[in-house]
């Protein structure tokens, strides 16, 4: 499967964006997304079960520090480089 | 041998869960340190996968409020069991404070301080503003240092040796870079067999990708574990169980329920 980086970021701005109010729908992939209301560490485990279902990889302890979970941006940058190895 | 399916389960620390015989009592101390009410629920009947780790009979209910401080340190979920047990021998301690620098010697020496932990096991570090603490560290009495490790290796997490009595786990959050370090103190005097419906610090909740899948592999390493079940504490539908070391200390790990929440 050949994945690219706006394929990769619009996957996990839906996830994120889901259960937001409907005009915070549209996150900026460089805006924090630890300041958004609903992105817990519950959040987090979900994304973690997503992201390791729906691109075939896996997320280790290290990974998940806070630089690679800021943003849209990041996440996608690290599911691309776990793509990669 | 250890099971390598277990590796890299745990995704950081959840919270901590202090045993209080009443609500007020309990949030009058957290919120000394800045802790404010997440969200509360009531008369909750317990699951019978719980009855194993509570002392007594299993008909109990129980009554839970998660308290987030203003730091970005794990949440304290104050615990309040409909049959609550004061005991004077603890497993658990910890440390609230705001001084995220010191180092895991440094942390040590809090909890080797001559002044005794107060009646939920918390010591304080007194420097900076207490309504900005937070957990910095936690403490294990275990009775053996080398079979209480073994849990941690198991679960992928490096234990550090500080002599051969101490050695430390470093734990971190998932909302932060912060880490929490769990220490493990041999001490043969601590012999107490933990129960959720007690006093103090009664159990360290952790994150992980599959409770169900997680509980099976620690069973089969030979931990004592409850069953796993699902629990919708505020929103969102989340996959339980409780296990408990070799020392009697009680672990809790949580993964959200997913398509298992039927």
């Amino acid at each position: 499967m050949i994945i690219d980086y706006n394929g990769v970021a619009k996957k996990i701005e839906e996830f994120v964006s889901d259960g937001l109010p409907k005009q915070s729908k549209s996150i900026e992939a460089s805006a924090n997304l630890f300041e958004l209301e609903n992105f817990d560490s519950l959040k987090i485990v979900t994304m973690v079960t997503f992201i390791e279902k729906d691109f075939g990889i896996t997320l280790d302890y290290e990974d998940l520090t806070e630089d690679n979970l800021r943003s849209i941006d990041s996440i996608t940058k690290l599911i691309l480089r776990k793509k990669s190895t | 041998m250890l099971c390598k399916s277990t590796a890299r389960q745990i995704l950081g620390i959840s919270h901590i869960v202090l045993g209080v015989k009443d609500f007020q009592e309990g949030e009058e101390f957290v919120s000394k340190y800045g802790y404010l009410q997440y969200g509360e629920k009531t008369t909750l009947l317990n699951p019978t996968a719980k009855s194993p780790f509570l002392r007594g009979t299993a008909e109990q209910s129980c009554s839970l409020k998660l308290m987030t401080g203003l730091s970005k340190t794990p949440p304290i979920e104050l615990l309040c069991e409909s049959v609550y047990h004061q005991i004077d021998n603890q497993v658990f301690e910890a440390i609230l404070g705001n001084e995220k620098d010191k180092g895991p010697q440094e942390m040590l020496e809090v909890f080797k301080q001559k002044e005794p932990a107060n009646q939920y096991g918390f010591r304080e570090i007194k420097s900076g503003s207490a309504e900005k603490s937070g957990i910095m560290a936690a403490l294990v009495h275990c009775n053996s240092l080398s079979n209480d490790l073994v849990l941690w290796e198991l679960l992928g997490l490096k234990p550090f040796l500080i002599d051969k009595n101490t050695a430390y786990v470093k734990i971190k959050s998932l909302m932060s870079d912060f880490h929490t370090i769990l220490y493990f103190v041999a001490d043969s005097l601590k012999k107490t067999k933990m129960y959720l419906n007690q006093g103090g610090i009664v159990c360290l909740s952790f994150l992980c990708k599959d409770s169900d899948s997680l509980r099976e592999a620690l069973k089969d390493n030979g931990y004592f574990t409850g069953d796993c079940f699902t629990f919708t504490p505020f929103k969102q539908p989340l996959r339980i169980f409780f296990a408990r070391n070799t020392s009697g200390e009680i672990y809790e790990f949580i993964s959200t329920a997913g398509d298992k929440e039927k």
